[in-house]
């Protein structure tokens, strides 16, 4: 049966009696029986239902016990790996034991549900150790391996897996370049699915309900850890920003929305310490440092950056830049997609013309490739380059234009304003991470208001006077 | 909601404080407002702590900056009035 209405009443009637049943039934029994619950091998009724939706009414399901109080794991563990069994997905039950409590007359144990090695029911505590794992073999469990793909985000590593490389375009149009070949470990992985049904009604908090531009009507709703994004009849995906794992589900035939992309991209860098950033970021000439561009979109971030790459700049990007201030000192890297050259960029910047094909959007725009860029100017490398200054870029009221400095604070509020996503439940954790990362590069670089008149390639010499002279 | 000296006031649950090394930027998470803040307001935020009362802020404050604490106490209880009504600012119960 597919997935739909009626196989989502039957599987919430079957968990509901067996979340009941289960505490009476392995009272008193010894752990291989209780492990009974989790059978390595059995029919698979539920299958086409989504792990996220499995996982979320097991924890819906445990959430008041009344039996079992003190080994609630226990319960979620075992009905997490039986009903993800019934699905047809293949998990692994862990369990583990405090060392410390090993010496005192009631020992800790704990246990949790992995998929594809990640936890996705409950998760290991600090200091536990494995001590067994509930598995079918792998020698004799079929597995069917869907074809993937890796990036290397400077530090942190996207896997992807669909049904078919079609599936991860957005991502590898964005990142193509930073493809790994071979055998690697990813940091954050993302599946994508083709389901002719959505799970469109998760349960949990509504964070946002409304039009984005360009994708039309979403929602938005947070259920734990995880936050789920909604295109109704059309796109899903589920985020657990601790758990480093997304699940994008696709309507066949249905036009895809971009947000979920750039959601789980923005998740996977943040698992890496990582957060993107909407600035233009150029090299200074002769230097490997980083000047970071802000604006709204319209002010001419891109008009501003290809003025700067024909007077010796090295482009990063025109308006997506990878911030990382782990170490204190930032450090950033663009994003290697496609600049979206305006018509009124071409004709003020008409070094940009041999770049350009004859044909524009509705926007008045068109997409031009960074490999076809480097044929005029310099494209920099997607890698991490320290920050040397922050600048805002304004419109020069007057057709002058300066750079003079500008107060922290207001560089702060600037950046957050454009960057940082407020909901209506407050800030999501990866939104509050974002908002302190864009506060300690704000404390560490100089900050600057750029005001931008007719002529913006006079800003280069203005910038690379400042910046220089300051070294 | 009156402020007298032993008031006493904590940070708006969806209030946060980022501070950037001259002054500091407070976002209100629900509305999305961001306000600046100069450097006596940021060492004033600083002190709210859900259990020090203004006067005891006051005298934290005195101490720090070397200033007289009777034009203080007026100055930090109209600071005080001002973040509580933009929600900055609430009453440890509230």
């Amino acid at each position: 049966m597919a997935d739909g209405p009626l196989l989502r009443a039957l599987f919430r009637c079957h968990l509901w009696a067996s979340a009941r049943l289960m505490p009476v039934l392995i009272a008193g029994r010894s752990f291989e029986d209780v492990l009974k619950w989790a059978p390595l091998t059995s029919s698979t009724p539920y299958r086409g239902l989504p792990a996220t939706y499995i996982v979320a009414r097991v924890n819906r399901a445990v959430r008041h016990p009344w039996l079992m109080r003190d080994r609630r794991c226990l319960r979620e563990g075992l009905l997490g790996h039986r009903f993800l069994r019934l699905a047809g997905f293949d998990p692994e039950l862990r369990f583990g034991v405090d060392p410390k409590s090993l010496q005192t007359p009631r020992v800790s144990a704990h246990c949790w549900v992995c998929l594809d090695g990640r936890p996705v029911v409950s998760d290991r505590l600090p200091g536990m150790v494995e001590i067994y794992r509930h598995h079918a073999d792998a020698s004799k469990a079929p597995r069917v391996t869907r074809p993937s793909a890796c990036y290397g985000l400077n530090g942190q590593i996207l896997g992807i897996s669909a049904e078919r490389p079609e599936l991860w375009g957005d991502f590898d149009r964005m990142l193509g370049i930073l493809r790994i070949e071979g055998a690697v470990e990813p940091g954050f992985r993302l599946d994508i699915t083709e389901a002719d049904v959505l799970n469109e009604d998760p349960g949990g908090s509504l964070v946002f309900d409304g039009d984005i531009p360009e994708d039309g009507y979403c929602r938005m709703i947070t259920e734990g850890g995880i936050t789920h994004l909604v295109f109704p009849g059309r796109q899903t995906v589920a985020i657990n920003d601790e758990g480093r794992w997304a699940e994008l589900r696709v309507r066949p035939g249905a036009k895809a929305a971009w947000t979920p992309s750039m959601l789980v991209l923005d998740a996977a860098l943040d698992a890496g310490g990582q957060h993107m950033l909407h600035t233009a970021g150029l090299t200074l000439p002769g230097h490997d440092a980083v000047v970071l561009i802000h604006a709204p979109s319209g002010t001419g971030k891109t008009t501003t950056s290809l003025a700067l790459a024909t007077q010796g700049f090295g482009l990063c990007s025109d308006d997506a830049m990878i911030l990382n201030v782990a170490s204190g000192k930032p450090l950033a890297w663009g994003l290697p997609r496609h600049v979206k050259i305006h018509q009124k960029t071409a004709e003020m910047i008409p070094q940009v013309a041999p770049c350009l094909g004859p044909l524009w959007d509705r926007n008045g725009e068109q997409a031009v490739s960074l490999e076809r860029l480097s044929e005029i100017v310099r494209i920099e490398s997607p890698i991490a380059r320290p920050v040397v200054a922050l600048l805002h870029l304004a419109r020069s009221a007057d057709s002058q234009t300066r750079l003079v400095p500008m107060a922290r604070t207001d560089a702060m509020v600037a950046l957050a304003m454009d960057n940082v996503r407020t909901g209506m439940t407050g800030l999501l954790p990866l939104q509050k991470r974002r908002l302190a990362t864009i506060g300690r590069l704000v404390s560490s670089v100089p900050t600057f208001t750029l005001e931008v008149g007719a002529r913006p390639a006079d800003a280069a010499a203005l910038i690379n006077a400042t910046l220089t002279e300051r070294d | 909601m009156e402020i007298v000296s032993g008031t006493i006031l904590r940070l708006a649950d969806d209030a946060s404080v980022q501070h950037v090394g001259d002054g500091a930027v407070v976002l209100l998470a629900r509305s999305g407002q961001l306000y600046t803040c100069n450097g006596t307001t940021e060492a004033f935020l600083d002190k709210v702590d859900g259990a020090r009362s203004l006067d005891q802020i006051v005298g934290l404050l005195c101490q720090e900056f070397e200033v007289d604490k009777d034009t203080l106490d007026e100055d930090m209880a109209a600071l005080a009035a001002d973040l509580v009504s933009e929600g900055i600012l609430a009453a440890p119960g509230a």
